[in-house]
């Protein structure tokens, strides 16, 4: 064996072994999930001395989980879907326009990109809108708050498609409207697919967001529903656990579907700088 | 070919609303909100001045929520950028096992940072916590103590679990860097005889500062509007140690102090936007 394989193998082992920090967090959560209340009560790293798969039952009886599952679903599928059709067609003009006044739209975005959005007066706009407290109204402000990244992304793909396919298009008697759509837009495929994933996550994941503007149970998301019902169930660790569970395993699943996809995402602009 | 008709501006149209109405517009009423006495115990809106920001800027209490957030920032963007190219190089290594130790490395990542405080707070807690039980466990049991109820402590508590969020973020963006360092670079170096540290420094290092600068700036941010993290461990305690922007705002808001909880939001939003640009301009001057 050469050092370098040595080497190789020894950064391995190391590497391995932290693993276990990364682990542990998770490891807990799920265990936790299938033992009983007073087995759960101080949240151990030991195995369930049974496997309780009624917590899941239970806490789909005792709580309105399945409501904000949907309601966590429905308000990530519709940012999703606003944000991609409105970030694609607003940067591929931006993109093959490089004028001035565009130039300024562009940058305009991009402010949004790194500054937090100010949340009182956020919530003054939603109720002048009537949109306080819908879910509408998660969705409008989610999808504004993840337009700015959206349009990063599709800003730099857009700019990698060549202007001659525009050409032939219009040569060939489209409209702008048929060139967008069924020219341009199926060949943004990879980056609709980041974009996608990503902004699933963030308005899956997000908790601030519904916390100050969703009071009424019924229309809460998992994250929010979790925090008010963590309150209320102290003391029942495993069924807290598996409302955390059924939150993560979701992500889980899109993780490793489309790993790459949020990689690719995140590295955006990495490596151009 | 036309470019106005093929590209029309009324693409943007929808965007431009959307972005403008729900993030453009609160941020510029805010400006207007930030003077007055907004709140919810009070008849009227009156005007206030800069009541608010000489609050911010002159009260310890306020002080001590920026240089707490400022504390949370510097340290997890040093930490995460080390641990994150550590585990960058470590996995830019060829053997068997890499793509599902990268994958492991970046899950947190993914998780909501809700589950990420709510899990930690049971790993720290004083009594039947993991972190003590593993202390002793090992024999380390004097070291055992209330990570989230001591001032000493707790700031650490956040910034641990707030890194361990977040750097496999760092290392995907450093992978990422490392990957495309050109092979010719490394062996031209190899030939006039380098050493491993030397080529580290003289090569790698210069050649990743674009993931150096963007890992910089996003931790930074994310830093600056820490929240879920904070608000689940420490709700800002013991005695306002952990305190940060985010929750300020948010606590001034549930008391019904709008004006102010605007102004503490507007003071973020300036902080953010002037540090990210600042520091984007700065760092891309240096490549």
């Amino acid at each position: 064996m050469t050092r370098r394989k040595i080497g190789d193998l020894l950064v391995a082992a190391v590497l391995w072994l932290l693993t276990v920090i990364v682990l542990v967090p998770l490891v807990i959560i799920l265990l936790n999930s299938l033992k009983s209340q007073g087995e759960a009560v101080t949240m151990q790293l030991s195995l369930p001395e049974a496997l309780h798969w009624e917590n899941y039952t239970q806490v789909a009886r005792q709580t309105n989980i399945l409501g904000a599952f949907v309601n966590s679903l429905m308000v990530a599928v519709s940012t999703v879907a606003i944000s991609i059709f409105g970030a694609s067609m607003g940067a591929f003009v931006m993109s093959r326009r490089r004028t001035k006044g565009m130039r300024a739209a562009y940058f305009y975005f991009l402010i949004g990109l790194v500054a937090p959005l100010n949340m009182v007066p956020a919530i003054q706009v939603l109720q002048k809108l009537h949109l306080m407290g819908t879910r509408l109204g998660l969705i409008l402000l989610y999808s504004a708050l993840v337009l700015p990244l959206t349009m990063f992304l599709y800003h730099g793909f857009i700019s990698t498609v060549p202007r001659e396919l525009d050409e032939a298009a219009v040569i060939d008697g489209c409209s702008a409207l048929r060139l967008f759509f069924s020219v341009v837009f199926p060949l943004l495929k990879p980056v609709t697919v980041t974009v996608g994933i990503l902004n699933f996550m963030s308005a899956w994941n997000d908790f601030i967001t519904p916390f100050y503007i969703i009071n009424d149970s019924a229309k809460m998301p998992m994250t929010t529903m979790i925090y008010s019902v963590f309150g209320t169930f102290q003391r029942s660790w495993n069924l807290v656990c598996a409302m955390m569970m059924i939150i993560i395993i979701p992500i889980i699943v899109v993780y490793l579907m489309g790993q790459k996809y949020i990689i690719s995402g995140m590295t955006a602009g990495a490596v151009k700088g | 070919m036309n470019r106005k008709k093929v590209y029309p501006a009324a693409f943007l149209i929808f965007p431009l609303a959307l972005y403008t109405v729900f993030f453009m517009v609160p941020s510029f009423v805010g400006l207007g909100l930030s003077f007055t006495n907004w709140s919810a115990a009070g008849s009227g809106i009156r005007f206030v001045g800069l009541e608010h920001f000489i609050a911010i800027f002159t009260n310890k209490r306020n002080l001590l929520v920026i240089a707490n957030t400022f504390v949370i920032a510097i340290s997890t963007t040093l930490l995460k950028n080390l641990l994150g190219l550590s585990l960058a190089v470590g996995l830019d290594r060829k053997f068997k096992t890499k793509n599902l130790l990268r994958t492991i490395y970046f899950f947190p990542v993914t998780l909501s940072p809700l589950i990420i405080g709510l899990v930690f707070k049971s790993i720290f807690d004083v009594d039947s916590g993991v972190l003590n039980g593993f202390l002793s466990a090992v024999g380390l049991g004097g070291l055992a103590q209330d990570w989230l109820g001591q001032m000493d402590t707790a700031m650490g508590a956040v910034i641990f679990t707030e890194v361990w969020r977040l750097v496999g973020q760092n290392m995907v963006i450093y992978l990422a860097g490392l990957q495309s360092i050109s092979q010719d670079y490394l062996e031209a170096a190899d030939i006039d005889g380098a050493g491993g540290w030397q080529k580290f420094w003289r090569i790698v290092i210069p050649q990743l500062m674009p993931s150096i600068t963007i890992n910089v700036i996003l931790n930074v941010i994310a830093g600056l509007k820490i929240f879920d993290i904070v608000f689940v461990l420490t709700n800002g305690g013991p005695a306002r140690a952990t305190e940060v922007m985010n929750t300020v705002i948010f606590k001034e808001y549930s008391s019904g102090r709008y004006g102010f909880s605007t102004a503490m939001g507007l003071v973020m939003f300036v902080f953010t936007a002037v540090i990210a640009f600042s520091m984007l301009r700065a760092m891309s001057k240096e490549e």
